[in-house]
């Protein structure tokens, strides 16, 4: 009776956590699990565990600073660092946001033409479905379809199994840390932390958990739906790395994208497997897509002073939905228009992405010290450090890419 | 009307026209309907800063501030004290619960007024203009509407702010009214919405619970644990039970507990029926007289009832055993005729989708709720399905603050 009474409450203040987390697990994060395991095979598995620990650290940090002051980022940088701060940083947020959106409908186009079906068809009608989502149903409603739309992550794991990997050297790969030769490990490494923390989860989970209501009593639950969160992000990059790594990698084939990896597991690991590739795909593809423009408009909101609630109507709301609208309308013209104007547009956003990291976890970091913002929620010690630590992966990270962009 | 940015970083003289520092915030302290400010924060260093008292302050201009008094004369230790609030620090930039427009925003700047020598905070600027005028865009900022809060309708609800108006703010915060105060608990964190209760009494307490969507009131009753008691007391049963369905089974038992007594046991019998159906909805105590009352003795009944409690005047006609035979509506018994008319019926587990149909087919003000038994339990008044209907209306049920409709007053 006591343990199905906290299962409800648990299934209570499941969402943020989740959410946020496979929001990371984007087109973008799969292809760089995909050229992460075909090109290292399971050498570099320990780059994943790493940053899954700094995702739960920062996912942490967000939900209880949402927890404890009702506020998201965006309105919260504006209360503590003043108009321009976060004039600086939410511009940077919607052009970042709005250039990962258009690489999450890219994927969304590129999953559906695997199937066979047009871009021209697949990526307006994603569009429609998800904004009359956001536009016509509440929070609870959205919730729901988001999670069961997260479900489609499972595919990747039955995909890995399906390639049968070879578990003792991924446990190895896992635990041991190595830095195998080449020129290129420096940039696997440092997107896959890139890829794994993101400036619009960090954005998107703490205005999340103040739409969701959540109260300091739940903050122990939430806390294991953050853990529970960023541990499914990572299991599953764990799974499309092994998968790569038992087939591609053992067969000496590169990818480029997470695509052609769905294609080049047909022969290897079976129909199947590459189909359950491309679902998973299509899955992290629509979920981002409908995530990104989301946290987006609550930042919006947020810096100009608005309430932004999901159980609000467009007509109470108008500056949250017509961000809303206006991004996805705006990615959905560049991805259906633009055809090869995009990779630089992505590779930008990737950068500008990775820019605004370091600095956004700076304030979010400090804003948990703060007793005078956080009340009796503030970071302790440990945590703090935990949090430093993660930082100084970022930002070596951030440092490791600039340097090999330069070269 | 001043807006306080315009004025910050602006130079401060003293009365030898020798500059000392700029302008930093500005402080106020609250009580009255509208706050006054009481002291000039000057940054004179990369460190220091100090607080004048108001009184020193000889001309407070856009183009500079000048001080009665020479550099040697200022005390340059003063700091402002804990019961004044900081303008810019506390105010600009946090958030505010609008009490009238029911939104949370924020500030963008604060209006002050000059008044006999005083300035006063006349209340905050919450428009995007404001925003766009401190980022420099004035050119823009001069074409959006400006939009103030007058200070009297809002609740700060930055740290301080709150914690400052809960102490010298308390007659303003009153003012507000329980349809203020129902948007101010559904907005601020429950802890801070317990405060504020606490501070304005029981009564008004109440009433403000009873006005806020009942999920918020259930926040907020589990929030202040048995310290709510004496707000259920006085709350109507069906608005106490609504709010009460939404805290902790534990909690909840622990506030019956301290209620006590009848009450309690009221309040225990209309929470054990489900949700979403009549007996979640009614009140219980209906008017009731046996078979063949005449007009007065019915009029007599009336009359015993809290005149505030105009939904619940229909009395029911029931047999020995509590069986309702019809129901006499008021307009009846004033015309002086006591013949019960037949009045369809609804069983306590009757879902309210079929209690809002039997409502709107039935031209009636108040149906009556029996018990598995067929005696009469309870009454489903038409304000209990337009709430009904209200909530349905909303894509969820936690849009806060919205009922404010659902005000009955104390039974």
């Amino acid at each position: 009776m006591r343990r199905a009474s906290g299962l409800v409450a648990l299934a209570a203040v499941v969402g943020p956590g989740v959410l946020a987390g496979l929001s990371d697990d984007d087109p973008a994060g799969i292809t760089t699990y995909s050229i992460l395991g075909a090109d290292y095979g399971y050498s570099l598995l320990w780059v994943l565990l790493l940053s899954t620990v700094a995702l739960v650290v920062f996912h942490e940090l967000g939900a209880r600073t949402g927890i404890a002051t009702g506020q998201g980022l965006a309105g919260l940088v504006r209360d503590r660092f003043g108009v321009r701060w976060a004039a600086l940083a939410v511009t940077a947020l919607v052009v970042a946001n709005l250039g990962t959106t258009c690489a999450e409908f890219a994927g969304i186009a590129a999953a559906s033409e695997l199937a066979g079906v047009d871009r021209l068809v697949s990526v307006p009608i994603a569009a429609v479905a998800l904004s009359l989502l956001v536009l016509r149903g509440g929070f609870k409603r959205i919730e729901h379809v988001l999670l069961a739309l997260a479900t489609v992550f499972a595919a990747y794991v039955v995909a890995g199994l399906l390639a049968q990997p070879d578990w003792g050297a991924a446990a190895e790969g896992l635990v041991v840390p190595r830095i195998p030769a080449g020129s290129d490990t420096l940039v696997a490494v440092t997107a896959t932390v890139g890829t794994t923390l993101a400036p619009w989860g960090l954005a998107f989970i703490q205005s999340y958990a103040v739409d969701k209501r959540l109260s300091i009593s739940q903050l122990r639950l939430e806390r294991v739906d953050v853990v529970t969160g960023a541990v499914m992000t990572g299991v599953i990059g764990f799974f499309v790395v092994v998968a790569c790594a038992a087939t591609l990698h053992a067969d000496g084939r590169s990818i480029e994208t997470a695509s052609d990896a769905a294609v080049a597991l047909e022969p290897l690991a079976g129909e199947f497997a590459s189909l359950l590739f491309g679902a998973g795909l299509l899955g992290a593809a629509l979920l981002a897509a409908s995530i990104l423009p989301l946290s987006t408009a609550y930042s919006v909101s947020e810096f100009l002073g608005y309430e932004a609630a999901l159980d609000d109507s467009p007509r109470e709301a108008p500056f949250f939905y017509g961000s809303y609208v206006l991004i996805v309308g705006i990615a959905v013209a560049v991805v259906l228009v633009a055809g090869g104007a995009l990779i630089p547009i992505l590779y930008l956003t990737q950068a500008l992405n990775a820019i605004l990291l370091p600095p956004l976890l700076v304030m979010m970091w400090r804003i948990g010290r703060d007793p005078a913002v956080m009340g009796g929620l503030t970071t302790g010690r440990a945590l703090s450090l935990a949090e430093l630590a993660s930082l100084a992966v970022v930002v070596a990270s951030v440092l490791g890419l600039a340097a090999t962009a330069v070269a | 009307m001043l807006a306080l940015t315009d004025y910050l970083g602006q130079d401060v003289f003293d009365s030898d026209d020798a500059r000392i520092g700029v302008v930093a915030d500005l402080a106020a302290r609250l009580g009255g309907l509208t706050p006054r400010v009481t002291r000039l924060v000057v940054r004179a260093g990369r460190r220091e800063q100090f607080a004048l008292p108001w009184e020193e302050v000889a001309e407070f201009e856009r183009s500079g501030v000048v001080l009665r008094r020479s550099a040697a004369e200022l005390d340059r230790h003063a700091q402002p004290l804990d019961d004044e609030l900081l303008l810019m620090r506390d105010l600009v930039d946090t958030q505010i619960v609008d009490v009238t427009g029911r939104r949370i925003v924020r500030a963008g700047d604060v209006d002050l007024q000059r008044q006999n020598g005083d300035l006063l905070v006349a209340g905050v600027d919450v428009s995007g203009g404001s925003l766009l005028r401190r980022l420099g865009l004035r050119r823009l900022a001069r074409r959006s509407p400006r939009r103030s809060l007058p200070w009297t309708d809002l609740y700060a609800a930055s740290p301080t702010a709150h914690t400052l108006q809960l102490h010298g703010d308390r007659e303003r915060i009153a003012r507000l009214g329980p349809a203020g105060l129902a948007q101010v608990i559904g907005r601020l964190p429950p802890a801070h919405g317990a405060e504020v209760l606490r501070s304005v009494g029981s009564e008004l307490a109440a009433e403000a619970v009873s006005g806020a969507h009942p999920e918020v009131g259930g926040r907020v009753v589990g929030e202040l644990g048995t310290e709510a008691a004496p707000i259920v007391e006085r709350m109507a049963s069906d608005d106490a039970a609504a709010a009460l369905r939404h805290v902790d089974v534990e909690d909840r038992e622990d506030v019956l507990e301290r209620v006590g007594g009848h009450r309690a046991e009221q309040l225990r019998r209309l929470l054990s029926y489900r949700p979403a159906t009549a007996g979640a909805l009614m009140s219980p105590n209906p008017l009731t007289a046996p078979a063949g009352s005449d007009a007065e003795v019915l009029r007599g009944l009336l009359a015993s009832r809290s005149p505030d409690l105009e939904a619940l005047a229909t009395v029911f006609v029931v047999d020995d055993a509590g069986r309702v035979l019809g129901a006499v509506p008021p307009t009846r018994l004033l015309a002086g005729s006591a013949d019960p008319s037949p009045v369809p019926v609804l069983s306590v587990n009757q879902p309210v989708e079929d209690v809002v149909d039997l409502f709107a087919l039935n031209d009636v003000l108040a149906m009556p709720v029996v018990d598995d038994a067929r005696q009469l339990v309870g009454t489903v008044t038409i304000d209990d399905v337009l709430d009904e209907l209200i909530a349905e209306r909303l894509p969820g049920t936690r849009r806060f603050g919205v009922l404010d409709a659902r005000r009955h007053a104390p039974s």
